[in-house]
């Protein structure tokens, strides 16, 4: 029975890259990101400018083929909750957005730049404006080392909205 | 910056520590990665007091034949009947509904039903992220916060689906904590690669 340990106290949690929407981008594309951490925290705050119903879609590696799973729980203003799944999906559906509601999520990707695992995301979404909130487990079915994060939706950012990658190293 | 050693062994204490005053942030502390063997428990001993915060971040899997596996936290070594856990989680799609579960005077913050524990059967490995608040106070009771889950396509016992939720804890103690176990659902083992990682928040 083994364990091997590793201690190292060291500050850790870096920005790795944060994009601010000028008003007229509908993605966020996360490119060449280096493997030299163990964790990959996202987090996004914005609006849209227009449009209901939205969606803001997340994909590793550029891959657009039927790799994706994921499972939700989630609640809402009118009382409406539960869970539900989508399996061999194009990409993980990581937020509903409203036109003009401010809408925020924090993804973990952990162990993200291994060569032999499935990668698994365990999300956050919250709509203050919209009192909605929802959990999210996904998977990619990739088992390459995640070097680029894509942040795709139906409709443009606000001006200010931002998303940032954070690298987490252990030690 | 100080730093240690590294060595291999069940559990790893922090005797050789060189504590400095820190500046706000979050740190690395200790890691621990599963072997070839593989291991019903990782132990972090000896932590040191001098952050506010701990987080643990955890990427694992264990030798179970079903969609996923729990898992415990102990802390200080105490076995004693001293936990309790709420949880709630997705399941699906046997359920579409949200799992609600309470557990009072266990032996330990069952932190893995709600997802967090992949398993063999799926090929998949969960993740978990678990904040231990205030952890150097010795007049509060330790509250532990866990999200964790795991989705999967592949079938198999327990059906499609993963879980995917959320679960809070009480060691019903005011000591500092200076001991973290993570253990597996007996008899099963954590897989190799399954990683444990200690942060400090300052």
């Amino acid at each position: 029975m083994g364990v091997t340990y590793t201690s190292n106290q060291a500050k850790t949690y870096e920005v790795i890259q944060t994009y601010t929407s000028s008003g007229s981008t509908s993605t966020f594309d996360f490119t060449t990101i280096p493997s030299t951490y163990t964790d990959l925290i996202l987090v996004y705050n914005g609006t849209f400018v227009g449009g209901n119903n939205g969606g803001i879609r997340l994909r590793f590696n550029n891959d657009s083929n039927s790799n994706y799973d994921y499972l939700r729980v989630y609640g809402t203003q009118s009382d409406t909750k539960g869970s539900d799944n989508n399996f061999s999906n194009t990409f993980i559906d990581i937020a509903y957005m409203i036109a003009g509601s401010v809408e925020t999520f924090q993804c973990h990707i952990n162990s993200y730049a291994s060569t032999t695992n499935k990668k698994t995301v365990v999300s956050h979404f919250a709509s203050p404006d919209n009192d909605g909130t929802m959990q999210q487990a996904g998977t990619w079915q990739g088992t390459a080392a995640i070097n680029r994060i894509t942040l795709s939706s139906d409709y443009n950012h606000v001006s200010g909205s931002m998303a940032t990658l954070y690298g987490i190293k252990k030690a | 910056m100080p730093l240690l050693t590294t060595q291999s062994a069940k559990s790893f204490g922090f005797d050789q520590l060189i504590l400095s005053s820190l500046s706000s942030g979050y740190y690395s502390i200790a890691s621990g990665i599963v072997d070839s063997s593989g291991s019903t428990s990782v132990v972090f001993s000896t932590i040191p007091q001098t952050f506010k915060h701990l987080q643990l971040r955890i990427s694992a899997r264990s030798d179970y034949n079903y969609t996923v596996d729990d898992a415990y936290l102990q802390v200080n070594g105490d076995t004693g009947s001293n936990y309790g856990t709420h949880n709630f989680y997705g399941a699906s799609p046997q359920n579409s509904s949200i799992n609600i579960n309470q557990f009072n005077n266990t032996n330990s913050f069952n932190w893995g039903q709600a997802g967090g524990i992949g398993t063999n059967a799926v090929g998949q490995w969960g993740l978990a992220v678990i904040d231990i608040l205030d952890y150097t106070s010795t007049s509060k009771k330790k509250s532990f916060r866990s999200t964790s889950g795991m989705s999967t396509n592949t079938t198999a016992t327990g059906g499609l689906g993963g879980r995917n939720g959320n679960s809070t804890g009480v060691w019903n103690s005011t000591a500092a904590i200076n001991q973290i176990t993570i253990l597996s659902a007996s008899p099963r083992t954590f897989n190799q690669y399954s990683i444990f990682s200690l942060y400090g928040i300052a």
